[in-house]
C-alpha cells in the first residue's frame, strides 16, 4: 500500500498527537456504577482510507437515506400516510419509546427534523457496506476527527502533500450553514448539559468553530412566546436557532421530565409556535428506533420511489411470525438487540449465551416480540491499529455525518471507532473503544 | 341539554416568596360538538407575561412566567356552558387512534389487573367496543370503591387496583387500562361536574369514528352534567395547573369548582353577578 509509507511519519508522532488531544480535553465521560469518570478517547494514527469512487457511492446512499428519514418524520407527526398505506404497522410507531405525542401537528422550520444525522455503517469482509443504525437525536463524534486532523497535519504536513485527502476541517462551516438555514431570526446557540456530559469537549469545540454561543439552560429564558439569551451584562437577545445537545426528555421541565435542571422551561412551547428552531427536532427518536430501522428501505421506496443504494444489515423482526420462526431456528448465529437500548447496551450474541440464558431470553422474546430485532452477524472487515508498535487487526465501524440544509450534505470524513478488545464487535465509545481519522480521497 | 354556570378557582399560597416562576395551565374549556362555551373569562394573579397556545391533543394551553417575587398564585375561570348538544364527538384524527391504545405508566396493568382481566371479566362475547366499555364500567363498580386520601396524583392503575379504592383519577386509569387491554382506544378527560367541589375526571372511548364519554366514578354515561376541559392519554396530559419556581417554601393549594344549572329565572339573575 503506497499510502503506508507516507503515513509512517504520522505514526511516529502518534504519541505526541495523543498527548495534545489529552491537553485539549478530548475526553469521553462515562458513568460506571453511578460514578462519573472521564477517560481519554484513544486516537490511533493509522487512518481509515475511503477511495474517491467508493465515497461517492456512500454519499449517494446516505443522502437518500436521510432525505427519506426526514420525510418519514414529517409524515408521522402529521398525516401518517405510510401507516395508512400499510407500509409500516402502527404498532411500531405508537409503541416506540421515541414517538412523542406532544409533537403531533408541529412542523419545524423549513420542515426539517433531522438536521444532523449520524449514520453508522460497517464494511464487511466482502467489501460491502451495511448500515448498522441511524442516529437522529443527538449524534456526537464529528469533533474528534476534526481536531485530530488538525494535529496530524501539523505533525506530519508532508503526508497531506503527498496523499490527496479531502479536507475535513470544513465541518464547522457545514454545520453553520445548517444552523443558519433554519434560524428564524436571532442568535444561534449550542445548548449543553454542562461539563459532566460525555461529549462536553465536542460542544465547546463546535461552538468555538461555528461562532455560536455555548450556553447552558440558565443562560436561556422564555418570555412571552420568544426565547432569549441572557448575556454577561444581563441583556436579553432573541435566539433563532438552538443546536441542543440535551435529549428530548430533559429539554423542557414544563413539558417533559419535570425534575430536569439542565433544560429551559417552555422552550418547547416556543418551538411549537414556530419562534425558534431546535436542532435536531424533538420527537426524532421514532425514526431511529431499532424496530423502525427494519423499515427504512421500505421508506426509501415509499417516499422517494427509488431503490435503496445502501443496505441494512440483514434484519428480522420477531414481531412477524415468519421472522420469529427464523430467529428461533438460527438463534445461535444471530445478534439480538433490545430496541429500547443504545450505546452498545442491550446487545447479545446468540452464540455466547449459556443454555439457561438462552432459554430465559427466548421466553422473554416470545413474551415481548416487539422489543427485539435479530440480525445476522456481519463479518467485519478488520482494519489495523497500532498496538505496542505493531499493527494488529480490529473491528471498526464508521459514523458518517449528514447535514440537512437546503440540500443534504455528507461530510467528507467521519468518525471511525474501533474496539480495542480483539474479540469484541462493539465499538461504542461508551464501551471504551478508540477512534481513527477517516480519509476520503479526493481523486 | 342544560345551561351550566361554572367557576374554577385555584389558589396556591407560598409561605416565603418565590420567583422565576413558570406555569402551564390547561383550564379553559373549549366548544365542541357536545358543548358550547359562552362568556368564558379567566384571570391569573399575578400574571407575569403569558401566551395562549394549544397542545397536541387540541387542549387550550396558557403558558407564562412571573419573574418578580410573589407569595401567592391564583387562577380563576368562569363562564357558561351549554351541554348535552350531542351524545358523542367525532374522532378528528383517526390516524392517531392507535396512540390511545398504548398503555402509559399510569394505566399499564400489573399482575393484579391482568389477572382480573383474564379470569373475571368476560367481554369477549360482545362485539361493539362501546358495549365492552360499558360492561367494563359496570363490573368495575362491583370491584372498586370511592375513597379519598388513600391514593395520590402519582398512584398508578395497578396500585389503586390493589388498594381496592381511590378517587376519580384512579377509577379512570383503571378503566383506561382495562379498555386498552380489550383493544379499545380511550382517553382521559378532565372537567367539571354539576355541584362538585373539585375538578373531575372521566373517560372517552372510541367506537366507529366517535368518542363516547363514560364516567366510571359515578357509574354513568356522560350526558349534560359534565363540562369537559381537556383530554389526553392519562392524567399527565391533562394536568390543570403546573409550575416550577425558585425559592424554598411550603405551599398550600386550594381548588374550588362550582357548577350550577341555570333555569330561565336564574339565567337572568346570573347577568348581574360579578365573578371577580
Amino acid at each position: 500500500m503506497k499510502e503506508m509509507c507516507d503515513v509512517a511519519s504520522l505514526l511516529e508522532n502518534s504519541g505526541t498527537i495523543n498527548k495534545l488531544l489529552a491537553r485539549y480535553g478530548v475526553k469521553f465521560g462515562i458513568y460506571k456504577n453511578g460514578q462519573f469518570k472521564e477517560q481519554l478517547f484513544p486516537f490511533d494514527a493509522i487512518p481509515r482510507v475511503i477511495g474517491h469512487e467508493e465515497f461517492r457511492y456512500l454519499e449517494k446512499g446516505l443522502k437518500q437515506r436521510v432525505l427519506a428519514l426526514n420525510l418519514f418524520l414529517r409524515d408521522i407527526y402529521s398525516d401518517k400516510k405510510i401507516v395508512k398505506d400499510g407500509v409500516i404497522p402502527e404498532d411500531f410507531i405508537f409503541a416506540s419509546s421515541g414517538y412523542m405525542a406532544e409533537c403531533e401537528g408541529i412542523c419545524p422550520p423549513k420542515g426539517i427534523y433531522s438536521h444532523i444525522s449520524g449514520i453508522d455503517l460497517v464494511q464487511a469482509k466482502d467489501k460491502n457496506w451495511y448500515i448498522l443504525e441511524d442516529n437522529l437525536r443527538v449524534p456526537s463524534g464529528a469533533s474528534y476527527p476534526m481536531i485530530a486532523r488538525g494535529l496530524c497535519r501539523r505533525s506530519s504536513p508532508g503526508t497531506f502533500e503527498k496523499i490527496p485527502v479531502e479536507d475535513n476541517r470544513n465541518y464547522a462551516e457545514l454545520l453553520r450553514k445548517t444552523l443558519d438555514h433554519v434560524n428564524v431570526g436571532g442568535h444561534t446557540v449550542i445548548l449543553t448539559p454542562g461539563r459532566y456530559n460525555a461529549a462536553y469537549f465536542e460542544h465547546s469545540y463546535l461552538a468555538e468553530r461555528t461562532g455560536a454561543h455555548l450556553v447552558s439552560g440558565n443562560d436561556l429564558m422564555v418570555e412571552g412566546d420568544k426565547l432569549y439569551f441572557i448575556d454577561y451584562k444581563g441583556r436579553k437577545e432573541t435566539v433563532g436557532a438552538v443546536y441542543r445537545r440535551i435529549s428530548d426528555d430533559y429539554l423542557d421541565p414544563m413539558n417533559f421530565v419535570p425534575e430536569s435542571l439542565i433544560g429551559v422551561p417552555h422552550i418547547f412551547d416556543v418551538f411549537k409556535k414556530g419562534n425558534v428552531a431546535l436542532l435536531n427536532a424533538p420527537g426524532n427518536g421514532v425514526a431511529d428506533d431499532k424496530g423502525i430501522y427494519y423499515f427504512v428501505p421500505r421508506m426509501i421506496r415509499y417516499y422517494l420511489d427509488e431503490e435503496p443504494v445502501l443496505h441494512n444489515a440483514p434484519t428480522y423482526l420477531p414481531f412477524y411470525e415468519e421472522d420469529m420462526k427464523y430467529t428461533l431456528e438460527n438463534f445461535d448465529r444471530l445478534v439480538l438487540k433490545d430496541v429500547a437500548e443504545a450505546g452498545g447496551y442491550g446487545v447479545v450474541f446468540g452464540s455466547s449465551m449459556t443454555k439457561q440464558q438462552k432459554a430465559d431470553f427466548i421466553a422473554l422474546l416470545k413474551r415481548e416480540p416487539r422489543r427485539f430485532i435479530a440480525q445476522e452477524v456481519i463479518d467485519f472487515l478488520d482494519i489495523d491499529i497500532m498496538e505496542n508498535g505493531n499493527p494488529v487487526p480490529r473491528k471498526a465501524d464508521l459514523r458518517a455525518f449528514v447535514l440537512m440544509g437546503e440540500e443534504p450534505m455528507v461530510w467528507k470524513s467521519g468518525l471511525t471507532r474501533f474496539s480495542r478488545n480483539p474479540d469484541s464487535f462493539i465499538v461504542n465509545s461508551s464501551q471504551g473503544g478508540g477512534f481513527k481519522d477517516t480519509w476520503v480521497l479526493s481523486r | 341539554m342544560k345551561t351550566l354556570q361554572f367557576t374554577y378557582e385555584m389558589r396556591t399560597g407560598f409561605d416565603t416568596s418565590i420567583w422565576d416562576h413558570h406555569y402551564t395551565l390547561k383550564c379553559i374549556p373549549q366548544s365542541s360538538e357536545r358543548q358550547r362555551i359562552e362568556q368564558c373569562k379567566f384571570t391569573i394573579e399575578p400574571a407575569g407575561s403569558f401566551e395562549r397556545s394549544e397542545d397536541s391533543f387540541r387542549n387550550a394551553v396558557i403558558f407564562g412566567s412571573i419573574q418578580d417575587a410573589h407569595d401567592s398564585f391564583a387562577v380563576s375561570v368562569c363562564g357558561r356552558a351549554v351541554t348535552g348538544l350531542a351524545q358523542r364527538e367525532t374522532v378528528r384524527d383517526p390516524g392517531r387512534l392507535g396512540s390511545f391504545l398504548v398503555q402509559s405508566s399510569y394505566t399499564a396493568p400489573g399482575d393484579g389487573l391482568k389477572h382480573y382481566f383474564d379470569t373475571r371479566l368476560s367481554i369477549c362475547r360482545m362485539e361493539r367496543p362501546y358495549d365492552k366499555a360499558l360492561s367494563i364500567m359496570e363490573n368495575l363498580e362491583k370491584e372498586f370503591r370511592y375513597c379519598q386520601g388513600v391514593t395520590n396524583v402519582a398512584t398508578t392503575a395497578e396500585e389503586a387496583w390493589n388498594l381496592g379504592c381511590g378517587v376519580c383519577q384512579d377509577w379512570c386509569h383503571i378503566m383506561l387500562g382495562l379498555c386498552r387491554m380489550a383493544g379499545i382506544p380511550c382517553r382521559y378527560v378532565v372537567g367539571m361536574l354539576t355541584g362538585e367541589g373539585y375538578s373531575h375526571a372521566w373517560v372517552e372511548i372510541a367506537d366507529g369514528g366517535y368518542w363516547y364519554a363514560l364516567d366510571p366514578t359515578n357509574h354513568m354515561i356522560v350526558e349534560d352534567e359534565h363540562i369537559k376541559i381537556s383530554s389526553g392519554r392519562d392524567y399527565h396530559d391533562c394536568i390543570v395547573t403546573k409550575g416550577i419556581f425558585q425559592g424554598s417554601c411550603c405551599q398550600t393549594q386550594q381548588v374550588r369548582v362550582a357548577v350550577e344549572a341555570l333555569t330561565a329565572e336564574t339565567n337572568e339573575k346570573a347577568e348581574t353577578i360579578d365573578y371577580d
